[in-house]
């Protein structure tokens, strides 16, 4: 931390790092901050948006601001958790892979291509109806398809790097191999991964709207941005408000995970900002 | 076979650092095998500096890999101070890297991008020094001004620095454990003439004050030939000449030497 400290962040970072935050925060609490039940019908079916109701109702009347809330729960917090843990993952098995090469290396990467193999979307509705549906066993699904690019990613970067010099004389210096992988190589490649990462966020939040969508992810009555927008697709002429109030939300979050994997790519890069501070 | 004492063969001479017996290597490539070292033997004295000079692919980097264990020869022996260092458990590896040390041919590749240059050193005082961390600052300094760099470049990344600081940052890092040898792979080819100057002196400086050998290894025959006691000249992954620098610049044996030296005179 004390060297990110150090480094001349550009406000813009910071910026999009609180409005994560604050989406975070937001998807955490966001039983607290409904103006209307999300789940409540009422006679105002499929209302344009009012003072009443800011993004009108649905075909249920159920106030569709407040289905988006509480949705965020489900599309923001459960996208991130599940990039967090197939990118850990993921990074791992490609770093050893490509670290030791060799047996270890043709082992795990015949794994990954076996996973590879398969469509990621044909592959999380396979396993997402063998599991059943829910939202754990769609994250869990989406898990299986998605850890392969981080390792994949991690292993020919860690094979690019392993060559250079300075992981020789590491060497040299008298480190372990747990050391080299750990503060030689795991820094080095981690850049383009959490840039992947970031800019994944946006993809698993469809991911699981597509899994919703096929019954297969989360459940009818609770609210979801995917699952809305399939829903209010059926009321597009008549009441486009329903699919749009999410849309606009998702797609608005969704740049917000791309701005921030930008920033992100260039504060790892140290080339980069050397010459913003250069000029 | 591991760090047993190695009897010394009667006849042999006594100041003998570093001996390399017969030492080939082989990599499996697609369609074959490519022999990298074909039997190379020498030897290296104390207070000696050896010029290993080939062209591109003649196995000079090979040797100074297979002598720092970085990559293992498929036969012969390497015996150093005595003892036979061919196959050695890790941490017997990491005792002899306080002997001996190598500085590499890009300067800004060899420290890594994301750390410090003190930091790197430090790395290389805490695990071979036994310095505690947090304590080394002082000792980095030392080094750093012992190679002509002000103490404040403990704390540039290695991209703010020029090829030659940076390669004297190396020779700081690699001069930390006062090693009895250091190979030069290539250690000025990436620099301009005159940093490759002013590197070849703080070398030969720091020989004479720290009473070290030196293996350099390079292409260029006429700047090692000025500085090296020693010369071999390598193609192929043979050793096709040896002999003192005089002996070698002015009556090759060898077509493959004179067509080197033509190359440059």
């Amino acid at each position: 931390m004390n060297r990110l400290k150090e480094k001349n962040l550009p406000r813009s970072f910071y910026v999009l790092l609180g409005i994560v935050a604050v989406l975070l925060l937001l998807s955490l609490f966001s039983g607290f901050l409904v103006p209307h039940d999300p789940y409540e019908t009422s006679g105002a079916i499929l209302k344009a948006p009012s003072m009443e109701h800011l993004m009108g109702t649905d075909e249920h009347g159920r106030d569709v601001l407040s289905r988006v809330i509480i949705g965020s729960k489900t599309s923001i917090f459960s996208a991130f958790i599940l990039i967090a843990i197939a990118g850990t993952f993921g990074t791992l098995i490609g770093l050893v892979g490509g670290y030791y090469g060799g047996k270890i290396d043709t082992i795990l990467m015949r794994i990954t291509d076996l996973f590879l193999a398969f469509p990621d979307m044909i592959l999380a509705v396979a396993v997402a109806g063998i599991l059943g549906g829910g939202l754990i066993n769609a994250m869990l699904a989406l898990f299986i398809t998605t850890w392969t690019q981080y390792a994949r990613l991690a292993r020919s970067s860690t094979i690019a790097i392993k060559k250079e010099e300075f992981i020789q004389a590491a060497r040299l210096s008298g480190c372990s191999e747990l050391r080299i992988l750990t503060v030689h190589v795991l820094p080095n490649i981690v850049g383009p991964l959490i840039v992947t990462a970031t800019l994944h966020v946006s993809g698993m939040m469809i991911g699981i709207a597509g899994l919703s969508f096929l019954g297969l992810g989360v459940k009818v009555p609770e609210a979801e941005w995917g699952s809305m927008i399939s829903v209010g697709r059926n009321y597009l002429q008549s009441a486009p408000w329903i699919a749009l109030g999410p849309s606009v939300v998702m797609v608005s979050v969704m740049m917000v995970f791309n701005l921030l994997g930008d920033e992100i790519r260039d504060i790892f890069d140290p080339k980069s900002n050397s010459r913003k501070i250069e000029g | 076979m591991s760090y047993h004492d190695y009897e010394i063969p009667a006849g042999s001479n006594s100041n003998s650092l570093l001996k390399l017996e017969g030492i080939s290597m082989e990599f499996k490539r697609k369609g074959g095998i490519l022999k990298a070292l074909d039997n190379v033997t020498f030897e290296l004295r104390e207070n000696e500096v050896l010029g290993i000079i080939g062209e591109s692919g003649s196995g000079k980097s090979t040797v100074a890999r297979v002598i720092t264990g970085l990559h293992r020869a498929t036969e012969g022996r390497v015996i150093f101070q005595g003892k036979d260092v061919t196959d050695l458990t890790k941490t017997e590896r990491q005792r002899m890297y306080s002997d001996l040390q190598m500085v590499f041919q890009n300067p800004i590749k060899s420290f890594n991008p994301r750390r410090k240059i003190g930091t790197s050193i430090s790395e290389c005082l805490c695990h071979l020094c036994a310095y505690s961390r947090g304590t080394t600052d002082d000792k980095v300094k030392d080094l750093l001004e012992d190679v002509g760099l002000k103490a404040e470049y403990a704390d540039k990344y290695p991209h703010e620095m020029s090829g030659g600081e940076c390669q004297r940052a190396a020779i700081a890092r690699a001069m930390a454990v006062c090693p009895k040898i250091l190979i030069c792979d290539e250690a000025t080819s990436a620099l301009d003439v005159s940093a490759q100057a002013r590197i070849i002196n703080l070398l030969m400086e720091l020989k004479d004050k720290y009473n070290m050998s030196i293996i350099f290894i390079s292409h260029d025959l006429p700047l090692v030939s000025t500085i090296t006691d020693r010369i071999i000249i390598m193609d192929g992954g043979k050793i096709v000449e040896e002999g003192s620098a005089e002996e070698v610049i002015c009556s090759p044996k060898t077509d493959y030497t004179r067509e080197l030296l033509d190359a440059v005179l």
